[in-house]
């Protein structure tokens, strides 16, 4: 009659079992975050505040907040982010997790940013490990990574609808609407959105996303997370690298589903299961040149995971984890890779990491990942060991050191087949895969300085750090005409970065980053692709209801590998919004104009057909309007 | 008294060898019973009633807690649930939860001491009732705001999110801040919409929440949204309930199921007056106990006190 568990009372009356009944852990041991000044590594935390004030809207466009990120480019629909640069347009030295689920594509190692379907608005923050971080996240985090985070479906109960409208065919229709179950909430969103990035021929590119997340709580220490999405694209240009005429567009499909099943053991421990899989889907028709065979950048590639991961920060000076993966990746281009033939690589990851405490001043962090890949790269060890000394409150200093590895142009460049033919029969044989090749590796060392002054809103990251990259894949010419790849250079980055950040009061806000590094190496491209200087401020204001805010980003000449030409850009973006609130829900209205000082060339730019256009971001406007209600 | 007659007219082996001695004999034993029994004697053994609302878990660890003090002195308890209560000739019922206190208001009139009840249900319920009194369930605002006070030094501004039930402690949050030194900033929420936005603003202006027990604000639903928004915010919160300790809370401030059961014993034998119990007005447990977060306390960055150290200090303060 009166169960000790239900939830109790009517809903204008308290009773004692408002007091006693048990509760689900809600800040379960996963999701709390270590505070930065006792983290083994660099962490910038982009927060939903910012992404707003940003008026970004597209997700990757949002890493250029970072300190030594640059983001580029090409048309309208590949896009690339590079922390510290030695990329090309398929970056690989970052992992990019969504929610615990990694999106980097098997087959290039980059990851299709535009095909993921998360929105801004479904952001909760977004978390980049500027340091190697093998050893939590696995492979490709020989930079850092990138974790996004969604909100929680009992945060966006309600519906919620935007529209907005700008220059250069922007449209956007984003809806959202979530409730409450018995025992749990959910939300499913739906994104329309058509854009032109820089105004040359081939870069219209139209979204239709959707998404769900749900949140149920099985007991009070079970809880199960189902998200999956889908994601349609029809994207002039190209998926796979090149443009050969105007004709050619690309037809994305992208899917996914995750399911995280967490069971706390009290507050600090906990153990979780999480099993995922995704696939990106990509029909792409090449001109065809008679008498030669016809051709396609079709692909389609896949990866399924499951993962167990143990959690245990009971002790106060004592803290440890675990974690076993298993990943199958697969990779199909009939006329990329193998000759047709799907090509796969089987994951086995354990990790562990420690964290102990000699003394409440002192941190001490070892962590390693052992990755098994059955089919090419063989066995690879990724350790890191760093150690935290807070000598004074509100001063932190970490010293750190990782052996990191990275998958380099994953499957593609393990099995690239790129060949003309007649009736069958090779003619002209472009690229050609090297089977044996090994991970790209990066021996870093860094010194990091944590300032915080609460009173004073102040918060200072200052990294210094030094990388030796080592067997770097790249593609080379045997003979006249074949390009091969080899582990082959090396770079050695010695760099200096910091982040600041000074709320002086609610609703006005500075965030500045930047990043200086220089690069030696024996390889010219190498040192030119690696960012000498990036700078991004980002400031809000509140003045009379209004919130104003200014972005500015900054990156000195960098020429990606396989670019014809210098990226720069110096952009400055204002944005104007106002709120009110209604009877039933908020009303949201926002103005922004991006690219104020002109035209900004952003692009990795490959080599593309001739009289493609410059793939330049010009000043533009848009207008949006939110509703949200509940 | 029922004891006393069945011993004074005992016959003891070898008594009648003393013949006429033995009115004298039965005179003597009666007086020596007596003087055993003095207590009692002068005072008429009292009698609780002690209706719990259910024969588990916290309920039983207040009936048992008290049934237990009270019985070390002697005192006839006898315990049921509301659905065997009957009214009875007891000095004192204690019932023991909101439907045992339902249950007992409806059936005596004679004394009545509530238990393990929230304040703003036993007003409700017992507003006006000669011979009611409650040790309530919360924990009295000042206690909670010293607390704050104690385990956060720098602490000046607090965020109260308040709802239908809770918005009534406005007034004397704001006046108990006040004289603390503390800034106490509320906002009230009339529904669940309001409650985000009502958190958002808060959070700009307070370094700390602390969270009242309310039907809307700490609903289950609520709740999840709370304990995530407010660590995101990095803002330590303060709660009532060690469930709540446990889920997202940094510290909770809470008298246990036991507490409650000892102090009500200590309260009833103090006010017993030999043909009665005179209760008199009602008030908030004197005994508390403190609960750490310490993993949400490290992820917050916040270096709290022990719960030892903090219990003692506040102790003193009391």
């Amino acid at each position: 009659m009166h169960s000790l568990y239900a939830w109790a009372g009517a809903a204008d009356t308290l009773s004692e079992v408002d007091y006693f009944a048990e509760q689900p852990v809600v800040l379960s041991a996963s999701r709390l975050s270590q505070p930065v000044n006792r983290a083994p590594a660099a962490v910038t935390v982009i927060t939903r505040e910012m992404i707003e004030a940003s008026g970004f809207r597209h997700l990757v466009d949002v890493l250029r907040l970072v300190p030594g990120m640059v983001v580029g480019w090409q048309g309208g629909n590949t896009a690339a982010a590079s922390y510290l640069g030695l990329a090309d347009g398929f970056p690989r030295s970052m992992q990019i997790m969504v929610d615990g689920r990694s999106v980097y594509s098997p087959s290039y190692g980059n990851t299709f940013w535009r095909g993921i379907p998360v929105t801004l608005d479904d952001v909760d923050r977004i978390e980049v490990v500027r340091g190697p971080n093998v050893a939590n996240d696995g492979i490709n985090s020989l930079f850092g990574t990138i974790h996004i985070f969604t909100r929680h479906s009992v945060e966006t109960l309600g519906g919620m609808g935007e529209a907005a409208v700008g220059e250069e065919h922007y449209r956007e229709v984003n809806l959202r609407y979530g409730a409450e179950t018995d025992n749990g909430s959910w939300r499913l969103g739906l994104v329309g959105r058509e854009d032109e990035r820089h105004a040359v021929a081939q870069d219209l590119a139209s979204d239709l996303q959707l998404s769900f997340r749900g949140d149920y709580q099985l007991s009070n220490r079970d809880e199960l997370m189902l998200q999956f999405g889908a994601a349609k694209g029809n994207w002039r240009g190209t998926n796979v690298g090149f443009v050969f005429s105007e004709e050619q567009d690309a037809d994305f499909l992208g899917g996914f589903t995750n399911v995280e099943w967490r069971r706390s053991l009290g507050a600090a421990r906990e153990w979780s299961l999480q099993l995922q899989h995704s696939f990106n889907d990509n029909e792409e028709d090449y001109p065809q040149f008679p008498p030669f065979d016809p051709t396609t950048g079709d692909f389609r590639v896949s990866s399924s995971g499951l993962r167990f991961s143990y959690l245990d920060n009971f002790e106060d000076d004592f803290r440890y984890s675990l974690a076993l993966e298993y990943r199958n990746d697969q990779a199909w281009a009939p006329d990329l890779i193998a000759d047709g033939a799907t090509v796969r690589n089987h994951i086995y990851g354990l990790s562990g990491s420690l964290e102990w405490n000699p003394a409440p001043q002192w941190v001490v962090h070892a962590a390693a990942m052992v990755e098994h890949y059955r089919d090419i790269l063989g066995t690879n060890v990724s350790p890191r060991v760093a150690v935290n000394w807070l000598p004074a409150e509100g001063h932190a200093f970490r010293l750190g050191a990782a052996h990191a590895v990275s998958g380099g142009v994953g499957l593609y460049a393990n099995h690239a087949d790129i060949k003309l033919s007649i009736g069958g029969e090779p003619v002209y044989q472009f690229v050609l895969g090297t089977q044996d090749l090994e991970t790209e590796k990066n021996n870093s060392v860094e010194i990091g300085y944590l300032y915080s002054n609460p009173r004073h809103h102040l918060n200072l990251d200052l990294r210094l750090f030094n990388n030796h990259i080592y067997d770097m894949v790249d593609a080379r010419r045997l003979g006249d005409f074949t390009r091969y790849y080899f582990n082959e250079g090396s770079v050695t980055q010695t760099g200096v970065e910091y982040q600041l950040r000074w709320a002086p009061q609610a609703g006005s806000w500075v965030s500045l980053s930047q990043a200086w590094v220089g690069a030696d190496s024996a390889n010219e491209k190498y040192e030119a692709s690696v960012p000498e200087f990036t700078s991004a401020l980002l400031a809000s204001h509140r003045l009379g209801g209004i919130d104003a805010s200014l972005g500015y980003y900054h990156i000195r000449d960098l020429r990606w590998r396989g670019a014809q030409q210098d990226s720069k850009y110096n952009r400055l973006d204002l944005r104007l919004a106002k709120s009110w609130k209604m009877a039933t829900g908020r009303l949201q209205g926002a103005f922004v104009v991006q690219s104020l000082l002109g035209r900004e060339f952003e692009s990795f730019d490959a080599d593309q057909m001739p009289g493609y256009g410059e793939q330049v971001f010009d000043t533009r406007g848009y207008v949006s309007l939110k509703y949200e209600f509940r | 008294m029922l004891l006393i007659q069945p011993l004074a007219s005992l016959r003891l082996p070898g008594m009648s060898a003393f013949g006429g001695s033995l009115a004298l004999a039965k005179l003597i034993l009666a007086m020596l019973v007596s003087i055993m029994l003095l207590p009692d004697l002068a005072f008429a053994q009292p009698w609780v009633s002690v209706v719990l609302t259910e024969p588990k878990a916290y309920y039983q660890q207040a009936a048992d807690s008290l049934t237990r003090a009270l019985s070390r002195e002697g005192w006839k308890v006898t315990v049921s649930t509301p659905e065997s209560y009957g009214a009875n000739g007891s000095d004192l019922t204690v019932a023991i939860g909101t439907p045992a206190l339902e249950k007992v208001l409806a059936g005596t009139r004679r004394p009545v001491l509530s238990l393990l009840v929230p304040r703003s249900t036993y007003e409700r319920l017992a507003s006006g009732r000669p011979q009611v009194s409650a040790l309530y369930l919360d924990q009295p605002l000042h206690r909670q705001l010293q607390l704050l006070a104690l385990a956060l030094p720098d602490l000046k501004n607090v965020g109260v999110p308040l709802g239908p039930v809770s918005r009534e402690l406005q007034g004397e949050l704001q006046a108990i801040g006040r004289d603390k030194g503390i800034q106490v900033h509320t906002a009230i929420a009339e529904k669940n919409l309001d409650l985000y936005p009502a958190l958002t603003g808060l959070a700009a202006e307070s370094q700390a929440f602390l969270l009242l027990p309310d039907p809307l604000v700490a609903h289950r639903s609520s709740l999840q949204n709370f304990f995530l928004h407010t660590y995101r915010l990095k803002r330590p919160v303060l709660a009532y309930s060690a469930p709540l300790a446990k889920s997202g809370a940094i510290m909770a401030i809470y008298a246990t199921p036991e507490q409650h059961g000892e102090e009500a014993a200590g309260w009833i034998r103090a006010s017993w007056s030999g043909n009665g119990v005179g209760l008199g007005g009602s008030r908030y447990p004197k005994g508390f106990t403190i609960s750490i977060n310490s993993t949400v306390a490290r992820s917050l960055d916040i270096a709290l006190p022990s719960a030892e150290v903090l219990t003692r200090e506040l102790e003193a303060l009391q």
